[in-house]
């Protein structure tokens, strides 16, 4: 819809600065729900705010934080998600596994290069041929999911504890800090703190971000939007395969049922921290303040003793009336033009 | 119209009709390539199969026309089933269907209301409201099935009429029809097209664009939730996670069936069609004897070649977008003038390419019509013949007597006596006897915890007089085809098939098998598909203990010979089966928690980690334990249970939250799983330093025994796949052979402790 143009300079200055306050509202106050949740965290139990439990939190979001955060950039250039991130998981996993009696170097190798490959696909997909993102991935999956399963024969895989690359895979998730710390947690937040400037201080961020606010003005003014479309799914199949392979550490088992459900939790996550879907908007730190309510709201349920259905509720519900406050607070200031 | 049919316009008719043509291909490719994919019983399962989504695919095309998206029809569709079901012995069929598809309707108007009002992203409303019914669908029917007594609106919504077409699929297609009618000829309808062309342009052309929008979603929510009625009501049964699948298969057809995302394009036929389409490959797909990770690389490969073509057309017409078409062709004809015979001659060509693939397609339609009456006649030649032969071979060779087929079965069980699994236990474990208690008058009004409550399910199949058994031929099992319709393609489930086989194998049995991935719907079709195939005879490990009962009651009318296996069906599945086997799941638990309670010296609070909801085990591997602790260590104290789909992630992030809350009053935990959840389980107890929480699971995955080896799992229960699989074939060849069979068989019970976890490795799997 075309915008009247008014020339009282006095309604503008306004709507400049409901305009900076939704936009504060929009990226970070995802952080004063965290908040409240961390109050009646400690009003619900004495024991939430123990170091201990808070580290646990840490620790399990840290596989949600990393797919997230790639994600994050494909919404970020509106491209949506990539919905065959289970199966990334699983590919890479299982490629890591499949080759452990060929060194460490070959394992991670290995494992980060099957994911990357699905990425590149799915990137070349989307990006050049202009293929649309949701679809795309969900054939991508189909195809894959259809792939691990015959190549394995429906059968699971195990890393060998007695060669090193077997030993050292499942220690990667095991290895922890100055004894408490664990390093898959502190990777997180290395990744969180690289993807916030990658997206925010360089150009490609930069790029992204015009990609995802007009696809057509960016192209017009000399992005290679398509590079970029392509860059954003391959970052994300880097990160999803990372978690891949710490999942499958974990488990000790590679099979093709790793990472079911990681596409859509990241997507919620996603969008709960303000990554808008209409692309362009939003921040990595607002994006880790979704992952971190997340985590802090099903460790609360937990603590409050909810059982695992009205758990579900209460997160649906919970998704729902943030994204619906934000979106109804940022059209109110005229930020999202419908 | 056909007069100025350049070769663009024939173009531009292939890409608008391309759905047709897929169907065509496909329906040519399956007919020619797949065995009894042409029978008329087999047309009717691939309707019946289309009609479980197709009501959800509607709603979903309509939301698709206005350019939004409905992540929620699947759950949608599970309550619709769920509420018809549950309601029903209250309040009758028709007021449990309408209260359905209120409900339905409701969820869709508050995803109306939150795209159209609120202005949410419709990918995102969706989703949160696919989050909260499946949280309300699992709340509402405890996480278990639900099923009626009556089957009489049940069989007649089956049965075909007019030989092809059963009420269900008449349903649905008169909604098609109705929804087709509605886009195409009303003003309102060609108002959602418009809506989704241009919102804008809509909105200033008067159209109350919010309220279009609402009603879209609403219509979504209510007819997703009819389908789900109608299966359900087929089915007498419903499943909480029967609408699983749905979603992305009716994504997938709904865009294969050429309606855009971007919205203003497409239609319910096309949407129908293509439904079909998908529905038809993954028929011919499991008559050709394929499995599940082949249906899902042929869907994905479709898709992809679907949304690439889409891509290129798309392209194709930006190229020409907003130029004059006259001026294009003055162009295309200077060209010509100037390049000459050159461009003439490929223009030609193509024109030469269209009309070759328009005969060719011709051809193959008048050949597949040909091809399938000469099958129908040759078919029934061929039964006649068949039934000669072999009552000739049966006159004729008098090597059938029964002293030969005595001594070969002798030796044959020999042979199998020597086979073994990989972890050198017996193939073919002895049966185990069980005592069975005096049933209660009414299960259901004894408390949770008490272990006849749930009578039903734990001695299930005792006390059921069998109907219309079919006879064993008793003429040895060499030769004979059975199907294996497998649950789910799973570890444990890839065990019991290598089982299976060796004994097949070893009897000169040729077996078949068809993956159903835990979905209802899907093992409904197998089972139609099988009465096509008429094998003598089918192993089915159900889907599900109450929704498996009409399937186990068609293939009896049928007269195939049916062996169920590993889950324990329902009371009612017994009538129509021969025998069931399988681990007892109950006693194996029992046996597991009189371990757990010793270990815990019959006192502290412990934890349950349960199964995926809507399965048997979710109630065998929890309440067995909870029954068995209040009788044998009443100071034991239940804590906590919860589900965790047994992912190692979830089941870390509840336990670190149970030993954050409880702390020192956590002393136990037992757990449905022995690898992925038993991992999560682990993995909390080393981050809170609280090695002594004693632990129990069920077994025995090569995980569970490695932790046993190194003291972080206490006991796990002994559960062989390869025997699950091995002893039913065993039982086949016994009544091929003639011989009574044990109408229930359990494996024995065992478990495994760090005493004996040696006789047990290597692990199965």
């Amino acid at each position: 819809m075309i915008n009247p143009i008014t020339p009282d300079s006095q309604t503008d200055e306004r709507k400049l600065q409901i305009s900076w306050f939704s936009r504060w509202l929009n990226q970070l106050g995802i952080y004063v729900l965290l908040l409240f949740l961390l109050a009646a965290g400690v009003l619900i139990s004495s024991k939430f705010a123990s170091p201990n439990n808070l580290l646990n939190i840490m620790r399990n979001i840290t596989l949600l934080g990393i797919v997230s955060t790639g994600v994050a950039f494909i919404t970020y250039s509106r491209h949506y998600l990539d919905i065959s991130i289970p199966s990334i998981m699983a590919f890479s996993g299982l490629a890591a596994i499949s080759a452990q009696s060929y060194g460490i170097a070959a394992c991670l190798c290995c494992g980060f290069m099957a994911g990357l490959t699905i990425g590149l696909i799915n990137g070349y997909a989307v990006g050049y041929w202009r293929v649309n993102p949701i679809i795309w991935t969900l054939a991508m999956l189909f195809m894959l999911d259809g792939f691990l399963r015959w190549a394995y024969s429906g059968q699971q895989i195990y890393p060998d504890k007695d060669t090193s690359a077997g030993a050292f895979f499942l220690n990667l998730s095991q290895i922890e800090i100055l004894g408490f710390f664990p390093l898959a947690t502190l990777l997180l937040l290395i990744i969180i703190a690289i993807g916030h400037w990658l997206m925010k201080h360089t150009l490609f961020g930069r790029q992204v971000q015009l990609v995802g606010s007009s696809y057509e003005a960016a192209r017009l003014s000399g992005v290679p939007v398509k590079r970029i479309v392509m860059l954003t799914f391959v970052l994300s199949a880097f990160t999803t395969s990372f978690a891949g392979l710490i999942l499958t550490s974990m488990n000790m088992q590679g099979t093709f049922e790793t990472g079911l459900g990681y596409e859509f939790n990241a997507i919620t996550a996603v969008v709960l921290g303000g990554v808008n879907l209409t692309g362009g908007r939003g921040s990595i730190l607002g994006m880790f303040g979704g992952v971190l309510v997340i985590g802090v709201l099903l460790n609360l349920m937990t603590l409050a003793g909810l059982d695992s259905f009205t758990q579900m509720m209460v997160k649906g519900i919970v998704f729902i009336t943030v994204v619906s406050l934000t979106t109804w607070f940022a059209r109110k200031s005229g930020r999202i033009d419908v | 119209m056909f007069s100025n049919l350049s070769s663009k316009g024939i173009h531009h008719f292939l890409s608008e009709n391309r759905i047709y043509f897929l169907l065509l291909v496909v329906f040519s490719i399956m007919a020619m390539a797949a065995p009894h994919f042409l029978s008329l019983h087999n047309q009717t399962t691939i309707l019946k199969g289309m009609s479980l989504s197709m009501p959800a695919a509607i709603g979903f095309t309509l939301v698709m026309i206005c350019g939004q998206l409905d992540l929620s029809i699947g759950t949608n569709l599970t309550l619709g089933g769920m509420l018809t079901i549950g309601l029903q012995p209250i309040l009758g069929w028709p007021a449990s269907i309408s209260i359905a598809i209120l409900c339905g309707s409701l969820i869709g108007l508050i995803n109306g209301f939150l795209v159209a009002k609120i202005k949410v992203d419709s990918f995102i409303a969706t989703l949160g409201m696919m989050i909260i019914t499946q949280g309300l669908i699992y709340t509402y029917s405890h996480g278990g099935t639900l099923s009626v007594e009556s089957f009489t609106l049940g069989t007649w919504m089956e049965t075909p009429l007019l030989s092809v077409f059963p009420p269900r699929v008449l349903i649905t297609i008169g909604l098609v029809i109705c929804f087709e009618f509605l886009l195409i000829y009303t003003r309102i309808g060609r108002g959602f097209y418009l809506i989704g062309g241009n919102r804008h342009t809509a909105w200033n052309a008067g159209l109350p664009v919010d309220q279009y929008i609402i009603s879209a979603f609403t219509l979504s929510g209510a007819l997703a939730s009819l389908g789900g009625a109608l299966f359900s009501i087929g089915l007498n049964s419903a499943m909480p996670t029967m609408g699983n699948n749905s979603l992305m298969e009716v994504v997938a057809a709904v865009i294969i069936g050429g309606t855009a995302m971007t919205g203003g394009q497409g239609g319910v036929l096309k949407s129908m069609i293509a439904l079909l389409t998908l529905t038809i490959l993954y028929n011919g797909l499991e008559c050709i004897g394929s499995g599940w990770e082949t249906r899902k690389m042929a869907s994905g490969f479709v898709l992809a070649c679907v949304v690439l073509y889409d891509a290129f057309s798309s392209a194709q017409q930006k190229k020409v977008r907003g130029r004059r078409h006259e001026l294009i062709e003055e162009i295309d004809m200077d060209h010509i003038n100037q390049t000459g015979r050159e461009t003439d001659m490929t223009n030609k060509e193509t024109n030469i390419a269209l009309t070759a693939i328009a005969v060719v397609g011709c051809v193959s339609i008048v050949a597949i019509f040909a091809m399938f009456f000469m099958s129908m006649q040759s078919k029934s030649q061929m039964a006649l013949v068949s039934s000669d032969a072999i009552q000739k071979a049966q006159a004729s060779t008098p090597a059938l007597n029964p002293v030969d087929l005595l001594s070969l079965a002798q030796q044959q069980d020999e042979q199998i006596a020597q086979l073994k699994p990989k972890d050198g236990q017996p193939l073919i474990l002895p049966p185990s006897t069980k005592a069975i208690p005096q049933r209660p008058d009414d299960p259901a009004a004894l408390p949770e915890d008490d272990a006849l409550h749930w009578y039903d399910m734990e001695y299930s199949g005792w006390g059921v007089t069998k109907i219309n058994q079919p006879v064993s031929p008793a003429d040895g099992p060499s030769g004979k085809n059975v199907i294996y319709l497998r649950a789910v393609d799973h570890p444990y489930h890839t065990g019991m098939m290598k089982g299976m086989n060796k004994i097949a194998q070893v009897y000169g049995i040729n077996v078949k098998y068809k993956t159903a991935n835990n979905d209802i719907n899907i093992q409904n079709q197998q089972v139609d598909q099988v009465i096509n195939e008429r094998p003598d005879m089918v192993i089915v490990s159900p889907v599900d203990a109450k929704a498996c009962v009409p399937l186990f009651r068609k293939l009896n009318q049928a007269g195939i010979p049916v062996i169920a296996i590993n889950l324990l069906p329902d009371p009612e599945a017994h009538k129509y089966i021969l025998a069931w086997t399988g681990p007892d799941d109950w006693r194996q638990f029992r046996l597991l928690t009189h371990e757990f309670a010793k270990r815990m010296n019959y006192e502290g609070g412990y934890c349950i980690i349960q199964h995926f909801p809507g399965c048997s085990p979710f109630f065998s591997r929890t309440w067995s334990v909870v029954s068995e602790l209040k009788k044998i260590a009443p100071k034991m104290k239940l804590l906590a249970m919860q589900t965790t789909d047994l992912e190692s992630e979830k089941t870390k992030d509840v336990v670190s939250g149970w030993i954050t809350r409880f702390g020192d009053e956590l002393k136990g935990i037992s757990s449905a799983d022995d690898s992925g959840a038993q991992v999560g389980i682990n993995e909390a107890i080393k981050n809170a330093g609280r090695e002594d929480i004693i632990r129990v699971a069920a077994g025995n995955s090569k995980v569970g025994m490695d932790f046993i080896k190194e003291g972080r799992l206490h006991a796990i229960t002994y559960q062989s796949p390869e025997a699950d699989g091995a002893i039913p074939m065993k039982l086949a060849a016994d009544w091929f052979y003639g011989k009574p069979i044990d109408p229930i068989r359990y494996l024995p019970i065992a478990i495994i402790t760090s005493d004996n976890v040696d006789q047990y490795l290597p692990a199965q799997w």
